[in-house]
C-alpha cells in the first residue's frame, strides 16, 4: 500500500479533516485505534446488558473510559460483542441523565430538583407515614436484574431487615422466574447446569422459544465453533434468524409447546430411548411421568401443534440417537401461562435420555438480564440470601448469625410476586412503591392497567439513570442513579460466571451508585447500624461469600475482586476447600458439588457430572401437569394471536438505554411495526408498508405493516421494545413462577 | 440516627442554605450531620475513578493485535497484484443478524455520534420445496433437509413467485429471511468518483480502495446522488461527506478492517478479485440473466454463490466489487423496505438555482429570438432581467455547498463529472451574459456600433444557456435514478427554461411598453408562447403520472407513488396554480396595454410558485435506489 501523495495546490490529500479519522497503533494488543481515542491504559469488565456476560476491554485515558472493544481473552466472548456491548458507554453520555434528585411539586405538578438531604428525608417521611397509616407491609419495591449483586443484596436486606417491608419483587419475574422455579423444584436448587463450552460440544442442540442469533449473538458464536456438525432443532412459531440456520424447524402453534414436549417424551419412551440406568440411579417419578405422557400420541400432538408428522418423527429420532443432546430455552418458554411445567418438560427430556452432566448436554435456561442470576440467589426477594428459604427457621437463624442481627428481623412469610403487588395497589394494600432500574410503565403486561393503578399510590419513587422513562415520568420522587461503568460490583451470567463491573466513568451531577443510595437511605431511615459492614461493594462481596458458604452456590474460594479480575470471571460453585486443593480436593465436597472439570478447570465448569442433584435424596424429580388452555383463546371477534419478543440485538427491553445511541437507532425501525403473514394481509386488505390497526380486548395500537411469511397465518408479531405493545397483552400468569405470559393474546387486525 | 433527628438536621441545613443562597446567590455549604457528611462522602467517592489503581492492567507492549489469530484467515495473505483489488465478501449463510459490524466500524474508526459506514438490511421471501416422492423415497432425513436445511445442501428447487396450489400439491412452502450488511462496494467504476467535481475521490491504483479526500471535499453532495448505494454520508456539522475506506491503514499493516475483526461468525472477509472480470460479469447481469430474471418458473438453484442481492441497484451502473455468498435462492427474496416510500431531501438551494438559471437562460433565448421585433430599450431591460435571474440562481447554488471556500477547484473533474461541466458552462454563460449586458448598455452610452455586437453576443449567450441547461439535466440523468431518466429530465428542464423565459419576457416587455406608453407589442404573443408551453408541460406531467401510477416497471413509478402518497396537497396546489397562471396568462394574451402586464405578472408569479413546488417534488420524490433496508 502506498502512502497518500503529498498535497498540491489543486488536491488536498491530507489536512485537519483527514486527520480526524487517523488510526494509530493502540498498543495493549488492540491493533489500530482512532487517534482521538488513544488509550493510556486498558481494563476489562463485563457488559451490563444481557446474561451472556461478555468481557469488554475499556480503553482508558486518565482513568476515564474513552472507548471500548470486546476482550479477546475473556472466556465468554473471545473478542466479540453484539451492538449493545459495543455501544455500552453511549447510554451514559445521554443528555437526559438524572443529575439531581427530583421531587414532584404538589402545586405545579412538575418534577423539581432538590438536595439529596431533602430527597432522603422525603423518602423516609413519606414511606414511614404510609407504614404508620396502613401497616408495615403497605410499601413495596420493584427492582431489577440490571444491578450488581451487592446492590441487590443490600436493597433486599435493607427493605426486609431494616425498613420492615415484606412485599418486593424484581423485573426478573418477567424474565427468569420460571427457570428459577423449574430448577429449584426439579434439581433442588436454582442451578443452571451448563457452561458455554456445551454449545461447542453438543451433537444436537434443541432450542425452544429461543432465538440466540439475535437475542444472544455471542452464544450463537460459540455454537458456530462447534466442530461436531451438530443438528440444530428449533421449536418456534416464527421462522427466526436461528431457524434459518437450523437443520429442523418445528413451527408449532403458539403455546402448544407443553403438549408437544410431552408428545416427544412419549415417543422417546416408545422408541426405547430412555437411559434406564441413569433414571433409576438419579431420578424420582419417572414411572408416573411415563404413564402420564402415554396419552400424548404423535398424531394427537402433531394435530394440536400444527406440525407435520415427519418433522416430529425426525425430532424424536435425533434426540434418541445423537450422543450429546442439549436443550436450550429462553423467553418463549419462560413467558408462558404454564411455563414452569414447560421448562420442566425440557428438564424431563434431558433427565430421561441421560443428557445431563456430560459435555454438550443439559437442560439449559439461557438467562435474560445481565444479573438475573445474581438476583435469583442474592436479591432476598423470593429466596432468602444465598438461595435459602424464608420459611425455614434454620435458614433464617443462619443468615441472622452471618449478618450479626436478630433472627426476628427476618420475615418468615414470603413476598408477593410482581402481579400480586400490582393487585395490592388496586386493593389498597400497597400504598407506597419504590421502583429501581426498571420501567414497569412500559414493560408490565397489560400496561394501561398498571399505569392507571400507580395513580392510586400515595408515593411512587423511581430510582434510575434517566428521569425520562415512562415510569419516572409518573414518579413523586426520582433518585438519580449512576449506571454500569460508573460503579463497582459483580454480575452473574447464564453459565454462573461471576464477572466484575468497574468504575471507568464519572456519574453526572449528583447521581450516586445504587449501592450508595441504599446506604444513604439506610442512614436516613435510622437503620444504618445494621449495615455498617456494607461499606463498599467489595466489602458486601465478602458478606455474600460468607452467605454462600456450604450452599450449592458456594463462592468462598473467590478471594476478592482482584481474583475475579485476574481469572476472567469465576463460575460458581467455587468453594474455598476446592480452591486450596485443586487436584485431590475434599472427596465429599467435590462429589457433592458435582463439578465437571474440562480442559481448564477454572474457565469452564458444568454441574451434575456425578448425577448428584441438590434435593434431599440427591435425585432429580420428574414434574408434570396436564396442559391448560391459554387465558385468552382466539375468537371470531379477536381471531389472531399476538406474539411479542425481541426485535433486534440492538435493542434492550424498553430501550431506555439502547435508545440513547444514534448508531443503535439505525439498526432497527424507528416506528412500531407488526409482522403479518402475506395471506392475512391479502385477506384483510393490509398494504405492505402501510398502517395496520391492532386491537385486543384491552387497547389498540397502529403499527407499520411488515408483510412477511416468517410469521404463520393467524399470528402477528410485534417487538416488545415499542411502548404500546404491552397495552395489548393479556395479564395471565404461570401458577408456579407467576411469570407473565407475553407470548399469547387474542387480537384483531384491520387496515388503518 | 433516627428519622426525627435527621429531619431536624435537614431543616436546619435547608434554612442555612436558603440564607446563604440569598446572601451569595450560590449553592450553600452543607451542614454537618451524619447524613450530610455521608452525602458528601458518597458524592466524593462517586467521582473517584478507581479501575486503574485497583485492578490489573494489560501490558502496553503487545507484539501483535490479540485478535489477529481470529481474523488472519479473513484477509488476503498478500497485497493485490497488478490487475487485482481488495473487495468485501459477505457470507450470508454465516451472518446471524447481530449487526455488530455496524457498531464496531463506528467505534474502531472513531466516527461521529450518528455516523455509520456500514448499514444493515433485511430480506424476506419464500421457497417452494418440491416434494417428489419418486425421486426421494420418504426418508426423514430428506424431509428435515427440505424443511430446515436450505443451507445444509441437498437438492432444493425453488419457485420465484408463490403459487396458491403449491401447498395443495404437497409441496412445502418455506419462509426465508436474511439480514444483509453493506458498506462501500469500492466499485470498479465508482459513481462517486466519476461525479465528483473536485476530484475528492481516489481509487487507489494498488488496492482498488475508493478513498474520499476529506480536505478536498466541497460538500456538494453530488456523490450521494451518484452512488446507487447511499454510501457517502453528508455531515452538516463538518460540511463534507465521509465514507468507508475499507480501513486501508489496517490492511496495510496486516490488520483486518473493523467489520471483519468484529463479526462473531466470520461472515465478512476481504478477498482479492480482478476488476476486469467483475466488470464483465456486471455487464452480463445487465442484459438479463441469473437473479434479475424474476419471471422464470421453477428455476433450479445451480450455484451457492449469488453474487448480488435482490432489490439492490443494478450492478452494471458502477460495478460494485462486494460479493454476497449464500445458498438461499435469491430470486425468491425481497428487500423488507421495498414497499416503503421515503421522501428524499428537498435541496432548496438547488431548487432555486435550477429555476433561476433556467429562467435566465430562457430569457436570453427569448430575447435572442425576438430581438428584431424589440426596441433597444427592451433589449437593455431584458438583458438586465436575464442577467439578474441567472446570477441569482448562481448565488443560490453556493448555499448548497458545505465548504464553498474550496469550490474554486470545481473544474477539476471536467473529464467525467457533469457537475464540473455544468459549473464550467455556467461560468461561461455568466461571462457571455455579462458581455451581452455590457454591449447593450455600451450602445446606450454611445460607444459606437454596439447594436450588432449586442445581438451577436445575445445569440451566443442564448446558445451557451441552452447547453448549460442541458448540462444541468445531464447531472441528474447521469445518476441513473429511474425517475431522472434523460428524456424526462430534458423535457422538464428545457420546458421550464422556455416557460419561465417566455412568461418572464412577456412581463418585461409588457411593463417596458406600459411605462413608455406604447402598445403591448410582442407581450401578448410571448404570453401566448408561455400559455402553450405551460399547458404542454402540465398535460405531459399528468400523462406521465397516469402511465406510471399502476405500472411498477415504469421508471417514474416510485416517484409518482411518493408524490401521491406524501405530497398530495402539493399536487393539488399545483393544479390550482396552473389554473390561475393559465387564466391570467390568457388575459395577458388579450393584449390590452393598460392591464395585460398586470395579468402577465400574476401569471408569472403563479407559474414561478408552481415551478418551485415542481422542483421541490423533483428532488423529494426521486426515490433513491438503495441496498435492502430494514422493514
Amino acid at each position: 500500500m502506498t502512502q497518500s501523495p503529498s498535497n498540491s495546490w489543486l488536491r488536498q490529500w491530507s489536512g485537519p479533516m483527514t486527520s480526524d479519522l487517523v488510526r494509530v497503533p493502540g498498543a495493549f494488543g488492540l491493533g489500530q485505534v482512532p487517534a482521538r481515542f488513544m488509550p493510556d491504559a486498558v481494563t476489562t469488565m463485563v457488559c451490563g446488558y444481557c446474561s451472556t456476560g461478555c468481557g469488554l476491554q475499556v480503553h482508558l485515558r486518565n482513568g476515564e473510559a474513552v472507548n471500548l472493544t470486546p476482550d479477546p481473552e475473556y472466556p465468554v466472548n473471545l473478542g466479540m460483542a453484539c451492538p449493545k456491548g459495543w455501544e455500552a458507554l453511549t447510554a451514559l453520555e445521554a443528555t437526559d441523565r438524572a443529575t439531581r434528585p427530583l421531587l414532584r411539586n404538589r402545586e405545579t405538578g412538575a418534577l423539581e430538583p432538590v438536595s439529596w438531604l431533602r430527597a432522603v428525608d422525603e423518602f423516609v417521611a413519606r414511606f414511614k407515614g404510609i407504614q404508620e397509616r396502613h401497616g408495615q407491609h403497605s410499601i413495596a419495591f420493584l427492582s431489577t436484574g440490571q444491578m450488581c449483586t451487592e446492590e441487590m443484596a443490600l436493597l433486599g436486606a435493607l427493605f426486609k431487615f431494616g425498613m420492615g417491608g415484606l412485599h418486593c419483587d424484581s423485573n426478573t419475574r418477567q424474565c427468569m422466574a420460571t427457570a428459577h422455579v423449574a430448577y429449584k423444584q426439579s434439581f433442588g436448587f436454582d442451578a443452571p447446569p451448563f457452561t458455554y463450552a456445551d454449545f461447542e460440544e453438543s451433537d444436537c442442540l434443541v432450542f425452544v422459544g429461543a432465538n440466540p442469533c439475535i437475542a444472544h449473538p455471542i452464544m450463537w458464536q460459540r455454537m458456530l465453533r462447534n466442530p461436531r456438525k451438530p443438528d440444530i432443532i428449533v421449536l418456534d412459531p416464527r421462522r427466526t434468524e436461528t431457524v434459518m440456520n437450523a437443520t429442523l424447524h418445528l413451527p408449532l402453534a403458539p403455546k402448544s409447546d407443553l403438549t408437544l414436549l410431552y408428545g416427544i417424551a412419549n415417543a422417546l419412551i416408545r422408541r426405547g430411548a430412555v437411559k434406564r440406568d441413569f433414571v433409576e440411579a438419579h431420578t424420582n417419578g419417572f414411572e408416573n411421568f411415563a404413564r402420564f405422557v402415554g396419552e400424548f400420541t404423535p398424531e394427537q400432538v402433531c394435530a394440536a401443534a400444527g406440525l407435520d408428522r415427519a418433522d416430529f418423527d425426525q425430532c424424536v429420532e435425533l434426540i434418541a440417537t445423537r450422543v450429546r443432546v442439549s436443550f436450550w430455552w429462553t423467553m418463549g418458554v419462560n413467558q408462558g401461562h404454564e411455563s414452569t411445567r414447560t421448562a420442566q418438560a425440557l428438564i424431563n427430556l434431558a433427565l430421561m435420555t441421560g443428557n445431563i452432566g456430560r459435555p454438550g448436554t443439559g437442560a439449559n435456561s439461557i438467562t435474560g438480564q445481565c444479573n438475573a442470576m445474581g438476583s435469583r440467589l442474592y436479591s432476598n426477594v423470593t429466596s432468602l440470601l444465598g438461595g435459602r428459604d424464608f420459611a425455614q427457621t434454620a435458614h433464617r437463624e443462619e443468615v441472622a448469625g452471618l449478618l450479626e442481627m436478630p433472627t426476628e428481623a427476618i420475615p418468615s412469610a414470603s413476598s408477593w410476586a410482581y402481579d400480586q403487588i400490582v393487585d395490592g395497589i388496586e386493593s389498597g394494600a400497597i400504598r407506597g412503591l419504590w421502583v429501581i432500574a426498571t420501567n414497569s410503565s412500559h414493560s408490565w403486561i397489560q400496561q394501561d392497567r398498571f399505569n392507571e393503578l400507580v395513580k392510586k399510590l400515595e408515593f411512587l419513587v423511581v430510582q434510575d439513570l434517566y428521569p425520562t422513562t415512562e415510569t419516572a415520568q409518573r414518579a413523586d420522587l426520582v433518585l438519580p442513579a449512576a449506571g454500569w461503568g460508573e460503579k463497582e460490583g459483580t454480575l452473574i451470567n447464564s453459565e454462573r460466571r461471576i464477572g466484575l463491573v468497574k468504575k471507568v466513568r464519572r456519574a453526572p451531577g449528583e447521581a450516586l451508585s445504587d449501592f450508595s443510595i441504599f446506604r444513604l437511605i439506610a442512614e436516613g431511615w435510622g437503620c444504618g447500624g445494621l449495615f455498617r459492614e456494607w461499606r463498599s461493594p467489595e466489602a458486601a462481596f465478602q458478606i455474600l461469600k460468607r452467605l454462600s458458604a456450604g450452599r450449592p452456590c458456594d463462592i468462598t474460594g473467590v478471594r476478592d475482586y482482584r481474583h475475579l479480575d485476574e481469572t476472567g470471571g469465576i463460575q460458581w460453585p467455587y468453594p474455598e476447600v476446592e480452591c486450596r486443593k485443586p487436584e485431590t480436593g475434599s472427596e465429599e465436597t467435590a462429589s457433592q458439588l458435582a463439578l465437571h472439570t474440562s480442559d481448564s478447570k477454572d474457565k469452564e465448569r458444568r454441574l451434575f457430572a456425578d448425577g448428584q442433584f441438590f434435593t434431599p435424596d440427591r435425585r432429580a424429580l420428574f414434574l408434570f401437569d396436564s396442559p391448560r388452555p391459554v387465558a385468552e383463546p382466539t375468537s371470531s371477534e379477536f381471531p389472531m394471536v399476538l406474539l411479542t419478543g425481541r426485535g433486534t440485538s440492538a435493542q434492550w427491553h424498553t430501550n431506555t438505554r439502547t435508545g440513547k445511541s444514534a448508531i443503535l437507532r439505525k439498526l432497527y425501525p424507528a416506528e412500531c411495526y407488526a409482522e403479518i403473514h402475506p395471506d392475512d394481509a391479502r385477506r384483510l386488505g393490509i398494504v405492505p408498508g402501510g398502517k395496520v390497526r391492532i386491537r385486543s380486548r384491552r387497547a389498540e395500537l397502529v403499527a407499520n405493516a411488515f408483510v412477511t411469511p416468517t410469521v404463520q397465518p393467524g399470528q402477528v408479531f410485534i417487538p416488545m421494545h415499542y411502548d404500546a405493545v404491552n397495552r395489548l397483552t393479556c395479564a395471565s400468569f404461570d401458577p408456579h413462577s407467576r411469570q407473565p405470559s407475553y407470548k399469547h393474546c387474542a387480537v384483531a387486525l384491520a387496515p388503518a | 440516627m433516627n428519622s426525627a433527628s435527621f429531619r431536624s438536621f435537614w431543616e436546619r441545613s435547608e434554612r442555612h442554605a436558603m440564607m446563604n443562597s440569598r446572601q451569595s446567590g450560590r449553592a450553600a455549604p452543607i451542614a454537618d450531620s451524619s447524613v450530610t457528611t455521608m452525602v458528601d462522602v458518597l458524592l466524593a467517592e462517586q467521582r473517584e475513578l478507581t479501575a486503574v489503581d485497583r485492578f490489573s492492567r494489560l501490558h502496553e507492549a503487545h507484539a501483535e493485535p490479540r485478535l489477529a489469530p481470529h481474523y488472519r484467515g479473513l484477509i488476503p495473505l498478500t497485497a493485490p497484484r497488478p490487475g487485482e483489488q481488495y473487495a468485501f465478501e459477505v457470507d450470508l449463510d454465516r451472518c446471524s443478524g447481530c449487526k455488530g459490524c455496524v457498531t464496531a466500524c463506528h467505534s474502531l474508526n472513531g466516527l461521529d455520534e450518528d455516523e455509520a459506514w456500514r448499514e444493515v438490511g433485511f430480506l424476506v421471501g419464500e421457497a417452494i420445496i418440491l416434494l417428489n416422492a419418486a425421486e426421494h423415497p420418504a426418508s426423514l432425513r430428506r424431509d428435515a433437509e427440505a424443511v430446515g436445511g436450505l443451507r445444509g445442501g441437498g437438492e432444493v428447487r425453488t419457485e420465484p413467485n408463490r403459487r396458491f396450489d403449491s401447498r395443495a400439491l404437497g409441496n412445502k412452502v418455506i419462509p426465508l429471511q436474511q439480514t444483509v450488511t453493506t458498506a462501500c462496494h469500492h466499485c470498479v467504476e465508482p459513481g462517486c468518483l466519476l461525479g465528483c467535481p473536485v476530484l475528492a475521490y481516489d481509487k487507489d491504483p494498488l488496492t482498488g480502495i475508493v478513498r474520499h479526500l476529506d480536505d478536498q471535499c466541497i460538500g456538494c453532495s453530488y456523490c450521494i446522488l451518484k452512488c446507487p448505494y447511499e454510501v457517502p454520508k453528508y455531515s452538516a456539522r463538518r460540511g463534507i461527506v465521509r465514507k468507508c475506506d475499507m480501513c486501508h491503514g489496517r490492511l496495510a499493516e496486516g490488520e483486518a478492517p473493523a467489520c471483519v475483526q468484529a463479526c462473531p461468525n466470520e461472515a465478512i472477509r476481504i478477498t482479492l478479485l480482478k476488476p476486469a472480470e467483475v466488470a464483465a460479469q456486471s455487464q452480463k447481469s445487465e442484459t438479463g440473466s441469473s437473479h434479475r430474471s424474476s419471471g422464470a418458473d421453477f428455476e433450479p438453484r445451480t450455484s451457492d454463490f449469488n453474487e448480488w442481492l435482490p432489490d439492490a441497484p443494478d450492478p452494471a451502473i458502477t460495478v460494485p466489487t462486494t460479493r454476497y455468498r449464500t445458498k438461499l435462492p435469491q430470486q425468491n427474496l425481497r428487500a423488507a423496505d421495498r414497499d416503503r416510500l421515503t421522501p428524499q431531501p428537498p435541496h432548496w438551494p438547488l431548487v432555486w438555482m435550477l429555476l433561476l438559471t433556467q429562467m435566465g437562460a430562457g430569457l436570453f433565448l427569448t430575447s435572442a429570438i425576438t430581438r428584431p421585433w424589440l426596441t433597444s430599450e427592451v433589449h437593455r431591460t431584458l438583458a438586465t432581467v436575464s442577467w439578474l435571474a441567472l446570477h441569482a440562481g448562481l448565488v443560490a447554488s453556493v448555499f448548497h455547498l458545505g465548504r464553498p471556500a474550496r469550490a474554486w477547484r470545481a473544474f477539476l473533474g471536467w473529464r467525467t463529472s457533469w457537475m464540473s461541466r455544468e459549473i464550467l458552462l455556467f461560468g461561461l454563460l455568466s461571462a457571455c451574459a455579462s458581455a451581452t449586458v455590457a454591449a447593450e448598455f455600451g450602445n446606450q452610452v454611445g460607444l459606437g456600433q454596439q447594436t450588432e455586437l449586442g445581438g451577436m453576443l445575445g445569440i451566443v449567450t442564448a446558445l451557451v444557456g441552452c447547453v448549460a441547461v442541458f448540462s444541468s439535466a445531464m447531472i441528474y440523468a447521469d445518476t441513473h435514478r429511474p425517475c431522472w431518466r434523460a428524456q424526462e429530465t430534458f423535457i422538464r428542464f428545457l420546458g421550464q427554461m422556455l416557460l419561465l423565459g417566455s412568461a418572464g419576457a412577456a412581463v418585461t416587455v409588457g411593463w417596458v411598453h406600459f411605462a413608455s406608453g406604447k402598445t403591448a407589442g410582442l407581450a401578448p404573443a410571448l404570453a401566448g408562447v408561455a400559455f402553450v408551453v405551460r399547458t404542454g408541460l402540465f398535460v405531459w406531467e399528468r400523462w406521465l403520472r397516469t402511465a406510471a401510477r399502476d405500472n411498477p416497471q415504469h421508471p417514474a413509478y416510485r416517484a409518482v407513488r411518493l408524490a401521491e402518497g406524501c405530497f398530495a396537497s402539493v399536487l393539488r396546489g399545483q393544479v390550482g396554480l396552473f389554473v390561475l397562471s393559465s387564466v391570467a396568462g390568457g388575459l395577458a394574451m388579450l393584449g390590452t396595454a393598460g392591464i395585460s402586464p398586470v395579468w402577465a405578472t400574476i401569471s408569472l408569479l403563479s407559474t414561478f410558485t408552481s415551478s418551485v413546488l415542481k422542483r421541490m417534488l423533483f428532488f423529494t420524490t426521486a426515490a433513491a435506489p438503495k441496498m435492502p433496508g430494514l422493514p
